[in-house]
């Protein structure tokens, strides 16, 4: 009669129970690795290719390139703008404003402007607006440049001499670059006043002039400088994500799906290790 | 193609191998070696599968080779830099199969001058003139705000050859041009052929035209030299004259009549 085997360790034994056999767990998990590896270096290579057709041809055909940078900019920013602005203004009346009124609670009102220039300006409003473009253009544009591909476009382009990277991505690198910027200064505008705005609705006993006051002597130069690196940087990283996923392969119906959630989630992991690395510089800046 | 020099070499594959390409089939052409000289018409033909618009995208230099050497007027493609390769896609005009992969959100007369706004840097306005003269050329002129999508398939054909024109190329490539047209606009896109390639050229640049097809017979009278694809291996026939006498088991049937295989 078989005795039942008791050495097995218990992860493998759970993993088993929940229909993971172990080996093919490390096997599925150490293919992911591989398949991020390869899409990392596949978009830090793609990247770099864009980079350089922007440096080494900065006014070639800029009759055709910047109309198409202003649909860009017209498609990711301006469009966009009613969207950003209600969520700053929710944001404002959910978060900012109740902040407002619990620093005056506990005495802590001279730090309302440190508070505000921390959480909206640096992190708020950068991330927010990055996130509205990834996921209102950035989704689109996955779909729309692997549609193209699919339909030989993109060889119907080179066999005119024009350069599918100078004429599809740069303008929406510069496009979406120029548009989350554009959109963060508003989001933080409209945050910061829907802020006051709860705030005053609440009975906060603070002047507006006292308000702006204190957020005004919170922001530094570096600020404005950091604020503008790193919302025009979620703006390159949504374009190079979403066109490297959009040209890698021609795209079929199933693959959108899998496709554009890709795109999202390798420009989410990239936006993390922006912001980490702009606390970096904040940190250092002291 | 009257004014070029006689026999002068333009395009070159040499010991060239052909492979993958858009459709993603395994058709594979080995161990070409071709050289398409001025004043010459080829016709290319295979059966479906066997890698035609693979070759002749390579030889556009659209499809990296597998192996061998692609030389444009002695000079190896792979040795030019990117912007010497733009500069030859420009002497290089492409009409693809299917239509001709029009770009669906722009208008007919924008698709054509979109190489030409792209190229000299300016407006709509600036090439409109440049646009008009090929869309009336080509007799499309009146189809000049339509897009792709509203067109039927003989309109999109012209609309694809105008925009190949529009840069005025030294060699025209075309895959399959009469698949899916009717037996007029087949007689009518032969003719416009046999016009661009004569001595009144409405594109006077034009030195040579490569076609591949899957049905020889409307092409032997345009053609000046003939090839097929069998065997994944690229065998040139000669002209016309010469290739009718040959026995090659590939071009006696493109030749065949509908029905005569039976």
């Amino acid at each position: 009669m078989p005795v039942p085997s008791t050495s097995s360790p218990s992860v493998a034994r759970l993993l088993r129970a929940f229909g993971f056999a172990p080996r093919s767990y490390l096997v599925a998990v150490g293919d992911w690795l591989l398949r991020a590896i390869a899409t990392g270096r596949g978009l830090v290579a793609f990247g770099l290719i864009s980079l350089g057709v922007m440096v080494t041809r900065p006014t070639a055909s800029s009759a055709v390139v910047r109309p198409l940078i202003g649909e860009q900019i017209a498609r990711a920013g301006l469009r966009l703008l009613p969207m950003v602005l209600f969520l700053a203004a929710a944001l404002g009346f959910a978060v900012i404003g109740q902040m407002v009124a619990l620093l005056r609670q506990v005495g802590a009102q001279d730090l309302v402007g440190t508070v505000m220039v921390a959480a909206v300006v640096r992190e708020l409003g950068p991330l927010v607006a990055a996130f509205v473009v990834l996921l209102r253009v950035g989704t689109g544009t996955v779909i729309e440049l692997g549609n193209a591909r699919a339909l030989g476009e993109v060889e119907a382009l080179e066999a005119l001499g024009v350069d599918p990277v100078h004429y599809l991505v740069v303008p929406r690198v510069i496009g979406m670059a120029v548009a989350t910027l554009a959109l963060t200064v508003y989001f933080i505008l409209a945050t910061l006043c829907s802020g006051y705005l709860f705030a005053f609705l609440q009975d906060v006993p603070l002047t507006p002039g006292e308000y702006f006051r204190q957020i005004a002597l919170a922001l530094t130069w570096l600020d404005f400088v950091l604020l503008a690196l790193k919302a025009a940087g979620f703006g390159v990283i949504i374009a190079v994500v979403t066109c490297y996923q959009g040209l890698a392969y021609p795209l079929r119906l199933s693959d959108v799906s899998p496709t554009t959630t890709v795109a999202v989630v390798a420009s989410t992991i990239a936006f993390v290790v922006l912001d980490a690395l702009f606390i970096v510089m904040y940190l250092l800046a002291g | 193609m009257s004014n070029s020099a006689p026999g002068e070499t333009l395009v070159e594959l040499r010991a060239a191998s052909v492979a993958g390409g858009p459709l993603a089939s395994p058709a594979t052409v080995e161990a070409v070696d071709w050289a398409i000289r001025a004043r010459e018409v080829w016709v290319v033909g295979g059966l479906p599968g066997t890698g035609k618009s693979q070759l002749l995208m390579a030889a556009a230099g659209l499809l990296p080779l597998a192996a061998g050497q692609l030389v444009w007027r002695g000079r190896a493609f792979a040795d030019m830099t990117s912007n010497e390769r733009i500069e030859l896609r420009r002497r290089i005009g492409f009409v693809f199969s299917d239509g001709g992969r029009l770009f669906d959100h722009l208008t007919v007369a924008q698709n054509v001058g979109l190489p030409l706004t792209y190229h000299r840097n300016c407006g709509w306005d600036a090439v409109a003139e440049d646009v008009s003269r090929l869309l009336d050329v080509l007799g499309i002129s009146a189809l000049a705000d339509a897009l792709p999508r509203q067109m039927t398939r003989n309109h999109r054909q012209r609309a694809a050859l105008a925009r190949a024109l529009a840069l005025r190329p030294e060699v025209l490539f075309l895959d399959n041009p009469l698949a899916g047209l009717d037996a007029r606009e087949s007689r009518w896109l032969r003719s416009f052929l046999g016009c661009v390639t004569g001595p009144d050229s409405p594109c006077p640049t034009l030195k040579a035209v490569v076609a591949a097809t899957d049905d020889l017979r409307p092409w032997l009278a345009l053609a000046t030299a003939t090839a097929v694809i069998r065997d994944q291996r690229f065998r040139p026939l000669g002209p016309p004259e010469e290739a009718r006498g040959c026995r090659d088991r590939v071009f006696l049937e493109l030749l065949a009549e509908e029905g005569d295989a039976d």
